[in-house]
């Protein structure tokens, strides 16, 4: 263990230390949550779901007894919340409707995504679960510095950062007092992802960049990338790798031209469970890259320096932090050192 | 302007116009092969070029060559036929229905292929064997031979004089495909699945490969010969259907040729790039601005017309935002609007 | 026979709008026709000119059968020219005219000097000369009809089928008109509301509730008993002192 690493890792626990000095939440509790503010008298004794992110966390909290729904579902829970998962109730693999959840009268709707409860309100919009007395938290990283009415996915106005993660799952523990597990769990997502950008910096990398692809609309067609501020750019830039693509939007369209041209050291491919698109496979693009005939030239391709990468860890959520570490391990197994 | 005299008298003096169409033609898709998203010098685009169609060996960077040759050219091929494709079906149905509203989609055809691609993607029909693009497809013949049984049934349309059932037909069928594919979208899919098709419906050009131009272009010269070879039957129908059978015209039979030609060609091209829009509306007008109403001339101006600006749309939706990509129906509206609003005020000083 | 009908008849629905049409016209002879509106007139006129496919009977020209006949070979001895054709295209004068040739022009054929004589000749015939760059949509109703009959005439037909062609003329484009179809050397057939112009015609045809009910010289058939009977009007026969022309004076019945 080189000296840093050991550094990191005793800050990781006075950090840890520090907090769970904190004490137990003081009701009435005031947050500011995504534009809006919202009041609790004490822990919310139930609550539902909506989207895996916010379920995971409360999952990590250890508060699975106290879900009575999740909805939204992209993936397969993470192994180690499989059992607890197994007990509580799945409203919805995709959207739930508004009267599913309110029927559960839960005392919180933790939520992913802000356009399933903002202004348009695909499940409905918060004021209306607000109406019934139902509060509602949106996990900050889909609303921290970032403008949901630009773009087709929201466009960042500043760098993603892990940070908004935590914040999340810190507030999320205020809320349910159970603050000391809340920094518990930080702790180990800051330590993970330090460890991860340690074994990166030992391979004294230079001038390496990448392109992240999500998926595609059809095959050929012009594919959505990761932007310049979302959660791939961030796992990018704390490695020091550089993003080809330079878009404020959360997955832009950018032509293969583009991408073949500016010859990627590496290049990362979403793995999900998502069938919508054929590209959704990641064996369907893996395809792609060693058939199209400019893809085949590129020297991501040429040299195999692929990496597959679970669509989760993409988006903005705890998974982020195992993004990073695929991404550290692939540096370091396909030897891209100076 | 050039509509009352401009050269009737013999088409023997005007034989020079084809091959001039032609090199023109042939200028738009050069053009739309040297620009694209990154900078590639001309030099270079020509000795890809050398090399693949002379078989030169000029040393190139295999990605600039594959990018020139596997999707710059394709594409603006693609680009073309669809364009020119687009455009006489436009003008086609415009003057057999003697509306000047009429375009590709009013047969229910954009409706259908909307329906095909969400059954297939979304409703998993075909189990993954069929592809978005076949599903389009069927979805566009089907929703059109139903049009056109509904307009018979009714009557009229494709096999009688009157021209009002068809697109009412049309209508009903666009409503009813439109109303299935929201259907099927809000029993199977969220509302980010139907995003996802609704930029594929939109039209993008950016997955059209070898194959493709291999489809497109003969189906567009097809449609481009058979609107040539009909254009006096065309320019018949002027007044009418009955007017038109009075010089002679087979109206039925040119009617069931042409509509349902223009149907396959419609349904051919959004299969391959999606919906693209107001080409096959305006394109036609711009046309008629430029070189009159007798078909003769208007059918290869409108071919010619619809293949440049739908490279040139290509082109700009490609370069407008450098290293990002626009929908390419986005480009046809926006630059096509304000030109189609420039012609309309420069024809009315006409008399 | 030049134009013949055999127990023409055309329904719609079961509804017959022509019936037992029988009819024989010789060549060069010219043929009013005339009776009230909704006699069935202008649905003779298409059954004749082939457009509509007759529901009962047939018709034959030159002795072949109408219908066995290709549309175009049809229409290089057949001109039709409607009632009220109308169009929002920006076409001139000149382009109307020039669809008189397409009968005589296979698809790719090209447009000859002969084709140009001729569409010259219909636009002078038509008294349309310095009209040719003219728009149709700058054309008077009387203008536009002209056109029309120039475009049939650069048809080249034998045989004109003429459906009111007198509407919207004034009164000396009228008399031109009459005149040129007399002088020319076709068969023709004329739908007319005038009865002092049917009196004109070699020969008169009166429909009446879609029937051909009388057939012969103008003298013969226009007889002020039929007038009545047909149009509802009572008519007098007057005498022009200048040249002892006979004309119909018209009124209410009584």
């Amino acid at each position: 263990m080189t000296f840093p690493r050991m550094a990191l890792a005793a800050a990781g626990l006075a950090l840890l230390a520090a907090h769970a000095a904190a004490g137990p939440t003081k009701y009435p509790l005031t947050l500011e949550n995504c534009d809006e503010t919202i009041t609790f008298d004490k822990a919310p004794a139930t609550t539902v779901t909506v989207g895996q992110a916010a379920t995971e966390a409360l999952y990590a909290l250890g508060l699975g007894d106290k879900m009575t729904g999740t909805s939204v579902w992209f993936t397969d829970v993470l192994p180690e919340h499989r059992s607890i998962n197994d007990k509580v109730e799945r409203l919805a693999d995709n959207d739930p409707s508004f009267e599913s959840i309110v029927a559960r009268k839960p005392g919180l709707v933790a939520v992913q995504f802000i356009w399933h409860v903002g202004p348009e309100g695909i499940v409905a919009t918060r004021e209306q679960f607000h109406d019934v007395g139902i509060p509602t938290y949106v996990m900050p990283a889909d609303c921290v510095a970032k403008d949901n009415s630009v773009g087709v996915d929201g466009t960042r106005t500043a760098a993603f950062s892990t940070e908004t993660i935590h914040q999340g799952v810190r507030e999320l523990a205020e809320i349910f007092d159970v603050q000391d597990k809340g920094e518990e769990v930080v702790a180990d997502l800051v330590k993970r992802e330090q460890d991860a950008v340690e074994r990166a910096k030992a391979l004294d990398l230079k001038d390496v960049s990448a392109v992240f692809w999500f998926s595609s609309a059809d095959m050929n067609i012009d594919p959505y990338v990761a932007g310049r501020k979302g959660g791939p750019a961030y796992m990018l830039d704390k490695l020091g790798i550089r993003n080809i693509v330079e878009s404020d939007e959360e997955w832009p369209v950018v032509g293969w031209e583009t991408i073949a041209r500016a010859n990627p050291t590496l290049i990362v491919i979403a793995r999900m469970d998502r069938r919508r698109f054929p590209a959704d496979d990641f064996e369907k693009k893996l395809e792609f890259l060693k058939t199209d005939p400019v893809a085949t030239q590129m020297d991501a391709v040429k040299n195999n320096r692929i990496v597959v990468m679970d669509a989760h860890a993409m988006d903005a959520t705890m998974r982020t932090v195992s993004g990073i570490e695929v991404l550290a391990d692939a540096l370091v197994d396909q030897g891209i050192a100076r | 302007m050039t509509i009352a005299t401009a050269g009737r008298h013999s088409v023997a003096r005007l034989w020079w116009r084809w091959p001039a169409g032609l090199v023109a033609m042939a200028a738009t898709v050069f053009a739309g092969t040297c620009i694209g998203e990154t900078p590639i010098p001309l030099s270079i685009v020509v000795q890809t070029l050398a090399n693949k169609v002379l078989g030169a060996a000029y040393p190139l960077d295999p990605i600039d060559m594959g990018i020139i040759w596997n999707y710059r050219l394709p594409r603006a091929l693609v680009a073309a036929s669809c364009g020119a494709g687009l455009a006489l079906s436009g003008l086609v149905l415009q003057s057999l229905l003697r509306n000047a509203l009429a375009d590709p989609y009013l047969l229910g055809i954009s409706a259908g292929a909307s329906t095909g691609a969400v059954t297939v993607t979304i409703a998993g029909i075909g189990g993954g064997a069929v592809s978005m693009s076949l599903g389009a497809f069927a979805g566009a013949l089907t929703a059109f031979l139903l049009v056109a049984l509904l307009a018979r049934a009714a009557g009229g349309g494709v096999l009688a004089r009157g021209t009002g059932q068809i697109i009412l037909a049309g209508i009903a069928g666009s409503q009813l495909f439109n109303a299935l594919t929201s259907f099927i979208i809000a029993k199977s899919a969220n509302a980010e699945q139907a995003r996802g098709i609704m930029f594929w419906l939109l039209g993008n050009l950016s997955g059209v490969r070898w194959p493709d131009v291999s489809l497109a272009v003969p189906i567009a010269v097809t449609g481009l010969i058979a609107c040539v070879w009909h254009a006096r039957s065309l320019d018949a129908f002027a007044f009418g259907a009955d007017s038109a059978a009075s010089l002679g015209i087979p109206v039925r039979r040119v009617q069931v040729v042409l509509i349902g030609l223009t149907a396959l060609v419609t349904a051919v091209m959004v299969s391959i790039v999606g919906s693209i829009g107001f080409v096959g509306l305006v394109i036609p007008h711009a046309a008629r601005f430029v070189v009159g109403v007798r078909h003769g001339r208007l059918v290869p101006a409108t071919a010619l017309t619809g293949a440049a600006f739908l490279i040139v749309a290509d082109v700009l939706s490609r370069t407008m935002i450098p290293g990002q990509v626009l929908p390419i129906g986005v480009i046809t509206a926006l630059v096509g609007a304000p030109a189609f609003a420039l012609i309309l005020l420069r024809g009315r000083r006409r008399p | 026979m030049m134009l013949q009908a055999r127990n023409l008849g055309w329904s719609v629905r079961r509804l017959p709008i022509v019936h037992g049409v029988d009819l024989a016209v010789r060549e060069g002879e010219t043929l009013g026709l005339v009776g009230p509106n909704g006699s069935g007139k202008s649905t003779l006129l298409r059954l004749l000119a082939g457009i509509l496919k007759p529901t009962s009977g047939e018709v034959t020209v030159e002795g072949k059968p109408l219908s066995g006949l290709p549309r175009r070979l049809a229409a290089q001895k057949i001109a039709y020219l409607e009632q009220q054709a109308d169009t929002g295209e920006a076409i001139t004068v000149r382009d109307v005219v020039e669809l008189g040739r397409t009968p005589w022009l296979a698809s790719l054929q090209p447009w000859s000097d002969e084709d140009d004589r001729i569409v010259a000749g219909a636009l002078a015939d038509a008294d349309l000369r310095g009209f040719e760059n003219r728009f149709w949509a700058t054309l008077s109703g009387g203008e536009k009809q002209r056109v029309h009959l120039a475009r049939a005439l650069a048809q080249r037909p034998r045989i004109l089928l003429l459906d009111e062609p007198t509407n919207h003329l004034d009164v000396r484009h009228q008399l031109s008109m009459l005149d040129l179809v007399a002088a020319l050397p076709v068969t023709s057939i004329i739908a007319l509301h005038d009865l002092n112009q049917a009196l004109t015609c070699d020969r008169v045809g009166v429909m009446a509730g879609g029937r051909l009910v009388a057939l012969g010289s103008p003298e013969d058939v226009l007889g002020v008993e039929r007038i009545a009977e047909v149009f509802g009007v009572r008519a007098s026969m007057v005498v022009d002192p200048a040249d002892g022309t006979r004309i119909f004076r018209l009124d209410h019945l009584r």
